[in-house]
């Protein structure tokens, strides 16, 4: 087969894959903006008045920015303590090369998230702390911490050992080394790290659903209530959907910038 | 500026000994070279000075200090790695500074070291730039400035000038050879090139397999070889080698050509009872002569004109053999030459792996 038809293959793959993705988002957001007669009619309606009537009603009748704040809460908390975890851990499985503790982290996440739940709620409760910002950041880092050191792990194997070596050498201890070299040249790593991270914890919603009371649920587990109380109120779902999938999207756009690959070029002899 | 001095020092990776116990002694502002073979163990003897390899057995101190225990950070030695192993997140300053800040130097020290460094190194304009936007030879300059400015106890070079072209690489070794005159700091320099072994050293190590073949100064380690590799290590082209058979006390080569010894080879050839002998004979050592002084009348197989040298090929007791002639005899392919044996500098060894040099250890 000639590159043409292989050129070709692969854009019509990617067109069947952008459709089969963007129908449902197209969807979402599109009835996020119907009038609430129009949200549900069969056959559907593509001409529409558009009308924030939903996004009112979503923001009026629930605590929308408080369930925001707690999902940017939790979500950013397990971020950052899967990546505060995960830096070093993934930056001495590659340094050692002793890849067990990895792979152990790897085997905890697969087991069902609802195996964690009730040791949790017992523990959680002893202390106090069931319902707390605090349980759920802990909980979510099970999500956020395999996800940091896998997706680290590679990046740090690329780091030449001679650079590492090198600042052993010129004084630094091992932490030195880590934050000082290690970190700076996984940077791109660390971005993607991030936005897996945050996108993985903020869309997972069992955790929250358990752990969580009134006050701290997220954004997600209390999108949860719009379906099955009497009438689903599908065109609120939607209008909430739609707000739920906006900030990951943001933050990987505000990040991508720094996804500068090719940090490493020039660092040995090349 | 420091002695650094290995005592019975071993390492072992797993299984496997690569070091057997190594004494030696590296003076205070001494420039030493390892030289070897690859595989034979120079890298990790360096590594193990600064601290990056741990050592099996044996004490390894720097000064007076025992430094067995102590991390590499704490070692105060520099190292210029075979790769450069600059940072490449980091200017060429912050590469430079990045030590001494960790020394927790003062900001105005710290200018003054990395001002004086560059301007003696050269790199002055390429201060603010990032290591990939630097050539091979600004790089490994960079590489060395980064060692200067900490003024550490001993400088340790893995072989800095392997990745540069021939000409840099002359250039660099010239430099370096006068950096360390004028720093007199104790440094260690790894190659397994002879010829930047030659020139550099104050004493040259020669090491096979983790072990020391010979210690001294350049002109000993060639003169006077302790044995068969060593001899064959060094130089360039190597050393001829025969095998011979000792007939009374001259030498009869494979092919039946008999080589009348005289005073210092029938000595050496008087202190050894074996029959079968090693002749080892230098390119220059070997000289065109009238026919009645001859050794040996030779074809010549090919001809390499180096422009001071003219090296001529032949075949002699059944092997390829070079020697080193002056152009001004334009030797042709297919000349036939009369060649005399340099007695004086010919070399004599015991056949077996050892390989001892007979001729070393009677005298010059
Ligand atoms: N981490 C290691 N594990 C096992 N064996 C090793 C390790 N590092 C080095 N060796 C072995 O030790 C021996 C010496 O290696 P070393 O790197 O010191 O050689 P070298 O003289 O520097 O060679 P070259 O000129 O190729 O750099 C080699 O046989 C090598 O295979
Ligand atoms: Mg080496």
């Amino acid at each position: 087969m000639n590159e043409v038809w292989i050129r070709r293959i692969n854009g019509l793959q990617l067109f069947i894959v952008g459709i089969i993705i963007l129908i449902p988002i197209y969807w979402m957001v599109g009835s996020s903006f119907k009038p609430p007669a129009d949200v549900t009619a069969y056959p559907p309606k593509f001409i529409f008045e558009p009308t924030l009537a939903n996004y009112h009603d979503l923001f009026s009748t629930t605590p929308f920015f408080r369930y925001l704040l707690n999902s940017i809460i939790v979500a950013g908390g397990s971020t950052l303590l899967g990546l505060a975890l995960g830096m070093p851990a993934a930056f001495v499985v590659s340094w050692s090369r002793v890849n067990w503790p990895a792979v152990l982290v790897l085997a905890a996440r697969m087991a069902p998230g609802m195996i964690f739940l009730l040791p949790w709620y017992m523990m959680f409760r002893e202390v106090g702390l069931i319902g707390s910002h605090i349980s759920m950041v802990l909980a979510y880092s099970v999500i956020t911490l395999p996800i940091a050191i896998w997706v680290l792990l590679p990046f740090f194997d690329q780091v030449p050992r001679s650079i590492l070596e090198a600042a052993q050498v010129d004084g630094c201890n091992t932490l030195r080394v880590l934050w000082r070299v290690a970190i700076p040249m996984v940077m791109p790593g660390i971005v993607v790290t991030t936005i897996l991270c945050f996108v993985f914890s903020w869309n997972y919603f069992l955790f929250a659903l358990i752990l969580s009371n009134g006050e701290t649920k997220t954004l997600i587990a209390a999108s949860f209530n719009f379906i099955g109380e009497g009438a689903t109120n599908w065109g609120t779902l939607m209008a909430a959907a739609t707000m739920i999938a906006l900030p990951p999207l943001v933050l990987a756009g505000l990040m991508q910038r720094w996804l500068v690959s090719g940090l490493v070029v020039g660092a040995v002899k090349g | 500026m420091s002695s650094i001095t290995f005592e019975k020092v071993e390492k072992n990776f797993g299984e496997i000994n690569v070091i057997p116990p190594f004494d030696l002694e590296i003076f205070d502002e001494e420039l030493v070279v390892f030289v070897g073979p690859s595989g034979c163990g120079k890298s990790t003897l360096l590594r193990i000075i600064c601290g990056l390899e741990t050592i099996s057995a044996g004490d390894l101190y720097i000064g007076d200090r025992r430094v067995n225990d102590l991390s590499p950070s704490q070692r105060d030695i520099a190292m210029v790695f075979q790769d450069y192993a600059l940072y490449p997140h980091m200017t060429v300053r912050q590469n430079m500074t990045f030590a001494l800040e960790i020394q927790g130097l003062g900001q105005k020290e710290i200018n003054a070291r990395v001002d004086r460094v560059a301007n003696q190194l050269q790199i002055v304009p390429y201060l603010g730039r990032r290591p990939r936007a630097l050539s091979g030879g600004q790089r490994q300059r960079v590489a060395m400035g980064r060692a200067m400015v900490r003024e550490p106890r001993a400088f340790l070079f893995d072989e800095p000038l392997s990745n540069l072209d021939a000409k840099l690489r002359v250039d660099v070794r010239t430099e370096i050879k006068a950096l360390s005159q004028s720093l007199r700091t104790t440094m260690v320099f790894v190659t397994h090139d002879q010829v930047e072994a030659m020139t550099l050293s104050d004493r040259i190590v020669v090491l096979n397999e983790g072990i020391i073949q010979q210690v001294g100064t350049p002109e000993e380690v060639y003169d006077t070889p302790a044995n068969a590799f060593v001899a064959g290590f060094m130089g360039s082209p190597s050393m001829n080698m025969f095998g011979v058979r000792r007939e009374g006390d001259d030498l009869r080569l494979q092919d039946g050509t008999t080589i009348a010894s005289d005073g210092r080879i029938a000595r050496a050839v008087a202190t050894t009872g074996a029959t079968d002998l090693i002749l080892g004979v230098r390119p220059e050592h070997l000289s065109v002569c009238s026919s009645e002084d001859a050794d040996v009348a030779v074809d010549i197989l090919v001809v390499e004109p180096l422009g001071s040298d003219t090296l001529c090929s032949f075949e002699l007791g059944n092997k390829r053999c070079i020697a080193r002639m002056d152009p001004e005899l334009r030797p042709k392919t297919g000349d036939r030459l009369p060649l005399r044996i340099n007695r004086k500098r010919a070399h004599l060894f015991e056949a077996n792996d050892a390989g001892r040099c007979l001729t070393s250890s009677t005298g010059g």
